[in-house]
């Protein structure tokens, strides 16, 4: 299944993000990222990518890809 | 009453002394605590494997819980520090060193009733030349108000307040809403020191105006000593600056902290198991609910109050206030040696000057300070019943 990944700031804020893909029915999983692997992201399904990211803008939660 | 079955075996003792720390803790608190030692946990924020990502949930839901609890729409903005005097220390030196990017000496204000928790960090910022520093006390005669009596510490230069919700000498408290939205008008932050609050009465940051609120975990929220926290309010105006470094979990190869809350001021591990303390002593505190053990231990108090004021030679230190600690002394009496003799027939209570120099010299408590006696979320009439039997034995015995 392709995935697409979706990077935080902390992980706080991937936990964040998490849990509002969650309320939105979108499965994620939490990763470690970057090239030092100091920092978080979430791997869903590239099919969600579209619905995802429109949820976490409207929460505020700031992201980069 | 508690049997206790360590040392004195078999002996009735009763723990009133709930302003240093709160006792007993709720079983769930407990069981809480032990299932975060014993189990599948590694150090949260850290590590991407299962043990960790246990960890980072738990701390998440910890954040989530403590920002419900304080009325605040993002958890983010609760920072975990390992005590209150932490995250004092933090909230202030890192307010006090932002504030100074652009002002090189503001004018800091604060009270008489502030515990050395807060009144140190300012000394220090003062002798280094770094602030102007405003003590205000209220009226020793009761004729001006204490909105009045800070109001008039406030000039232009005024950049910071810093505010305790309730002294931990004597139950002190200052209006904070109505000091906190004048605050707000006059582009002053304000700093709250709820060491004594939190957890024994409901407080919504977003009614009293604060900026930044700093609490310990052990106290009122019923958790286990080692954790603290700061609540950032949603509409915070300012970011303080990173006053403790180290790691955080996130972009190691940065020369500086992440800009974001909470890890720009969370350097270090975390203290996980006074995190998931505070988190169950929470959860706890909802479910029993707070304004019921509010209630009760005003309820208390006023029952100290009558019984201790009706000891001969007795003087409380302004019995009027309904909650919080009660202060007293027996005239003609050292209050250690008051304290200690408590001790021996079982009553824990604090006496001295209680880490707030100033409120004792304001109160004129003499130089050996007093007797601090402070129920809790679990006092009963029986537990004041007995201690006031015991203060009435004490007082009325020879010197």
């Amino acid at each position: 299944m392709e995935t697409f990944f979706i990077k935080f700031a902390t992980v706080t804020y991937a936990q964040k993000a998490q849990k509002a893909l969650d309320r939105a029915g979108i499965l994620s999983r939490m990763a470690k990222t970057g090239k030092d692997g100091c920092g978080y992201g979430l791997n869903i399904t590239a099919s969600s990518r579209t619905e995802a990211l429109r949820i976490l803008k409207k929460a505020g939660i700031q992201y980069s890809i | 009453m508690c049997l206790s079955h360590t040392r004195e075996a078999k002996t009735i003792f009763v723990y009133l002394d709930n302003a240093a720390t709160s006792f007993p803790k709720p079983d769930y608190v407990l069981r809480s605590v032990r299932e975060v030692l014993g189990g599948a946990y590694g150090n949260p924020g850290r590590s991407g494997h299962l043990f960790s990502r246990n960890s980072a949930g738990l701390v998440f839901e910890a954040r989530e819980k403590l920002a419900a609890f304080f009325d605040l729409k993002n958890c983010e903005n609760i920072v975990f520090t390992h005590n209150a005097t932490y995250a004092l220390n933090m909230a202030i030196l890192g307010t006090v060193a932002e504030i100074r990017k652009t002002d090189s000496k503001p004018v800091v204000v604060t009270s008489v009733f502030e515990h050395n928790s807060v009144l140190r960090p300012l000394y220090a910022l003062e002798d280094e030349g770094k602030i102007t520093l405003r003590i205000f006390s209220p009226d020793p005669n009761g004729a001006e108000d204490d909105f009045h009596r800070l109001s008039a510490q406030i000039c232009p230069r005024t950049k910071l307040c810093v505010l305790t919700a309730a002294s931990n000498a004597n139950g002190h408290t200052f209006p904070l809403e109505r000091i906190g939205k004048a605050l707000r008008q006059k582009g002053v932050l304000l700093i709250v020191d709820a060491s004594q609050k939190a957890g024994t009465e409901e407080i919504s940051l977003p009614s009293i105006g604060a900026d930044m609120l700093c609490a310990p975990g052990h106290k009122g929220l019923l958790g286990v000593m080692g954790g603290g926290l700061i609540a950032f309010s949603d509409t915070c105006r300012i970011l303080p600056e990173v006053i403790l470094s180290g790691g955080a979990g996130v972009d190691s190869l940065n020369r500086k902290m992440p800009l974001v809350l909470p890890e720009r001021l969370e350097a270090g591990t975390l203290a996980l198991p006074a995190i998931a303390g505070m988190k169950a002593g929470t959860e706890y505190l909802t479910t029993a609910g707070i304004r019921e053990i509010a209630e009760r231990e005003k309820e208390m108090k006023a029952l100290l109050t009558d019984g201790i004021g009706n000891i001969r030679g007795a003087v409380i230190y302004e019995p009027h206030l309904a909650k919080g600690s009660l202060l007293f002394n027996i005239l003609g009496r050292d209050p250690n040696e008051l304290a200690a003799s408590l001790d021996r027939d079982g009553v824990m209570v604090r006496a001295g000057f209680h880490c707030a120099p100033l409120a004792h010299a304001f109160l004129k408590t003499g130089n050996q300070g007093a007797v601090r006696v402070s129920p809790g979320a679990f006092t009963t009439r029986n537990h004041v019943r007995f201690a006031i039997d015991k203060i009435h034995k004490a007082a009325c015995s020879p010197v």
